[in-house]
C-alpha cells in the first residue's frame, strides 16, 4: 500500500486488517488486481465469459445434433425435417415470398418485431408508471393489487376474441394484447423491485445532504433498476407468447401467420424455420436486456 | 460548537394490541468532540435513540438539540454508519466517496482530490475504481467511513458499525477508528452491545435499561488518550469493563449478557 507518511498509522492498522485471511476479498488473492484493478479483473471476468459462452454453445450443438440423428432416423421431411432441410428452407425463404403473395421470412420477422416493439413500449411504460406509483401511495396499491392478481393468471390469449370485436383485426389489436400481456409483469416487478431497496440506503444518502426527491432518484430508483431490468426480460417472454397466438388467428403477416400456413400447406421445414427465426430474435432481444441489465449493475 | 443535548425523550410504537414504550425520559448531554457509546441488552432502545438524533426518527415528547438547533430530520451534519456498510452497490469506491459532495451540492474543483486522499487515509489507495462488491467486509466499512467524512459531519453516529465483522477484523476496525478519532475529534454516539468495545473506543458509557427504554447509569472512562488495542490488557481497563457489565446487568435484572442474547434468539 502506497501510504505516505501522514497515513502511516491508518496503514499499519490496514496491514491488521489484511492479514485476516477470510477477511479479505477478492482483490487481496489477485496481486495484479492491486496495481491495475480494472484490467487484471476485466481479463478474469473475459475467461468467465468465455467458458459461459462455451458451455452454452455445447448445450445448442448436443441439442442439433439430437434433431439430426431423429430426423436422419425418421427420414420423412414432413414429420421431422433435418437440420440442413431446414436451414435451406430458411435460406430460401429468407428473401423470397411464401406463399407466393405473402412477405419474405425477413419481411415477416420485421413485421412480429414492430408490433413486439410497439406492444412491449407501451405495456412496459405504463407498468412501470403503475408499479411505481403503488410502491409510492399505499391506498393506490391497496386499490390496483386486487385488480392485478386477478388479471394476473388470465392468458393474454384468452382477449383476443375480444380484442377483434373491439378494434378488427388491424394493428391495434395486436399492439394492444401484447401491451396487457406485458403490464401485470412489470407492476408486480416494478413494486417488488422499489419495495426490495432497503430503506438504510434511503438514510445513507439522506445523511449524507441528498434531498428527499435526489435520494429518490439517485437511490430508491437507481437501487431498483436491475430488478425492473429483469422484470422487462420476462415482460418480452411473455410478448413473443401474445403475438405469435395472435397472428395466427387474425394476421396476413408475421412469423406466426407463416408458421400456421405452412402448416396448412405441409411444409414443416418452414414452420422449423419460423420456430429458428423467433428463437433467434427473441434471444437478440434479450441479449440486449441482458446486456442493459449489466450495463446497471457492474457488479450482478 | 456541535454537541447533542437529548431532554427527556420519550418514543412509543403502535402495537396490534395497544403500544409498546420504546424510550422514555431519556436525557443525556453529549460534549463536543466527546465520544459516547450507548450500552444495553437488544431492544433497549438504544438504536432508536440513535435514529432520533439521525433525524429518521420523530420523539413523541421531549427535545433533541444538534448544535443548540432542534432536529428536524436528517442533514449532512450528522454522519450515520450502519451495521452493514450500505455502500451504494452499482458505484464505485471512489463514486461513493463522491456521493455526498454531488448530492448536496458542494462539488467544487478540489472535491474529487479530497476524496482520493480520504480513500488514502482510510487505507483504500489503489482502491479506487474497485466495486463495493469486490471489497472485503473490513475495507467496506472504511469506505463507508470515507463517504460519511466527505460531507464533514460534526457528529457521527454509529449503530454497532462493527457488529458483523468476524473479531479480528473487527479489532482492526476499533484501530482504525481510534486513530481516526486522534485526528479529527469529530462527536461520536456509538451504539454497540460490546461491553469492551465501549470501554475502549469511548470517553463516557450510557447503560440503557430495557422496556421501557431509560438511561440508568453513565460511567466515565478516564483511560489516557491517544489508546491503542493493548490498553485492553490494562487492570484499569478491567475494572471500568467490570463495572459497565455490572452496571448493564443491573439494569435487566440478573444473568449474563451474553446469557440473556441466546434467550433471545432461541425463544
Amino acid at each position: 500500500m502506497n501510504c505516505g507518511p501522514g497515513a502511516s498509522r491508518a496503514g499499519s492498522s490496514v496491514g491488521d486488517v489484511r492479514a485476516v485471511p477470510s477477511g479479505e476479498g477478492r482483490a487481496q488473492r489477485d496481486p495484479a488486481g492491486r496495481g491495475q484493478p480494472r484490467s487484471a479483473l476485466g481479463e478474469g471476468l473475459l475467461a468467465l465469459e468465455w467458458s459461459r459462452i462455451g458451455m452454452g454453445l455445447l448445450g445448442v450443438a448436443s441439442i442439433i445434433v439430437a434433431w439430426w440423428f431423429a430426423a436422419l432416423i425418421i427420414s420423412d421431411n414432413v414429420i421431422l425435417p433435418s437440420p440442413v432441410a431446414t436451414g435451406r428452407t430458411l435460406l430460401h425463404y429468407l428473401t423470397r415470398p411464401y406463399p407466393a403473395r405473402g412477405l419474405t421470412l425477413l419481411g415477416d420477422t420485421a413485421m412480429s418485431l414492430a408490433r413486439i416493439l410497439a406492444g412491449f413500449a407501451w405495456g412496459a411504460i405504463a407498468g412501470t408508471v403503475l408499479g411505481a406509483a403503488m410502491a409510492a401511495v399505499r391506498p393506490l396499491r391497496l386499490i390496483i393489487d386486487p385488480l392485478i392478481e386477478l388479471g394476473r393468471p388470465l392468458p393474454p390469449l384468452a382477449f383476443i376474441p375480444l380484442l377483434i370485436v373491439w378494434f378488427g383485426i388491424g394493428e391495434l389489436p395486436k399492439v394492444m394484447l401484447i401491451g396487457l400481456g406485458v403490464i401485470p409483469i412489470m407492476v408486480v416487478s416494478v413494486v417488488a423491485a422499489l419495495d426490495a431497496v432497503p430503506e438504510e440506503y434511503i438514510e445513507a444518502a439522506r445523511s449524507l445532504g441528498a434531498s428527499p426527491g435526489y435520494a429518490l432518484l439517485h437511490v430508491r430508483v437507481r437501487a431498483a433498476l436491475p430488478a425492473v431490468i429483469t422484470g422487462l426480460r420476462l415482460a418480452m417472454g411473455i410478448s413473443w407468447t401474445s403475438i405469435v397466438a395472435v397472428e395466427m388467428i387474425a394476421a396476413t403477416s408475421g412469423l406466426g401467420y407463416v408458421i400456421l400456413e405452412a402448416s396448412n400447406y405441409l411444409v414443416t421445414p418452414l414452420i422449423f424455420s419460423g420456430i429458428v427465426l423467433i428463437a433467434a430474435v427473441a434471444l437478440i432481444l434479450d441479449g440486449l436486456l441482458r446486456l442493459l441489465r449489466r450495463l446497471v449493475a457492474p457488479m450482478g | 460548537m456541535a454537541g447533542v443535548a437529548l431532554g427527556n425523550v420519550s418514543k412509543q410504537y403502535a402495537h396490534h394490541r395497544g403500544s409498546v414504550e420504546i424510550l422514555r425520559n431519556v436525557s443525556i448531554t453529549v460534549e463536543d468532540g466527546e465520544f459516547v457509546s450507548l450500552v444495553g441488552r437488544s431492544g433497549c432502545g438504544k438504536t432508536t435513540l440513535l435514529r432520533i438524533v439521525g433525524g429518521f426518527v420523530r420523539p413523541d415528547a421531549g427535545s433533541v438539540l444538534v448544535d443548540a438547533t432542534p432536529v428536524r430530520g436528517p442533514g449532512s451534519d450528522r454522519g450515520v454508519l450502519f451495521q452493514q456498510p450500505m455502500l451504494f452497490p452499482w458505484l464505485t469506491v471512489l463514486e461513493n466517496t463522491l456521493f455526498g459532495p454531488r448530492a448536496e451540492g458542494s462539488y467544487a474543483a478540489d472535491t474529487r482530490e479530497r476524496a482520493v486522499e480520504l480513500l488514502r487515509v482510510v487505507g483504500l489507495a489503489g482502491f479506487e475504481y474497485h466495486y463495493p462488491k469486490q471489497l472485503s467486509g473490513g475495507m467496506m466499512h472504511r469506505a463507508a467511513f470515507a463517504r460519511a467524512m466527505m460531507v464533514n459531519p460534526k457528529i457521527m453516529l454509529m449503530d454497532e458499525p462493527f457488529g458483523a465483522l468476524d473479531a479480528l477484523t473487527r479489532a482492526g476496525m476499533q484501530q482504525f477508528l481510534l486513530e481516526l478519532w486522534e485526528r479529527r475529534r469529530f462527536t461520536v454516539i456509538l451504539v454497540t452491545h460490546d461491553v469492551e468495545e465501549a470501554v475502549l473506543l469511548s470517553d463516557r458509557v450510557a447503560v440503557m435499561a430495557s422496556a421501557p427504554g431509560e438511561l440508568v447509569e453513565t460511567i466515565e472512562i478516564p483511560l489516557p488518550r491517544p489508546r491503542t488495542y493493548d490498553v485492553s490488557e490494562s487492570t484499569e481497563f478491567v475494572d471500568l469493563k467490570r463495572r459497565v457489565r455490572q452496571a448493564v446487568e443491573r439494569a435487566r435484572g440478573g444473568g449474563s449478557v451474553v446469557g440473556a442474547d441466546h434467550a433471545r434468539a432461541s425463544g
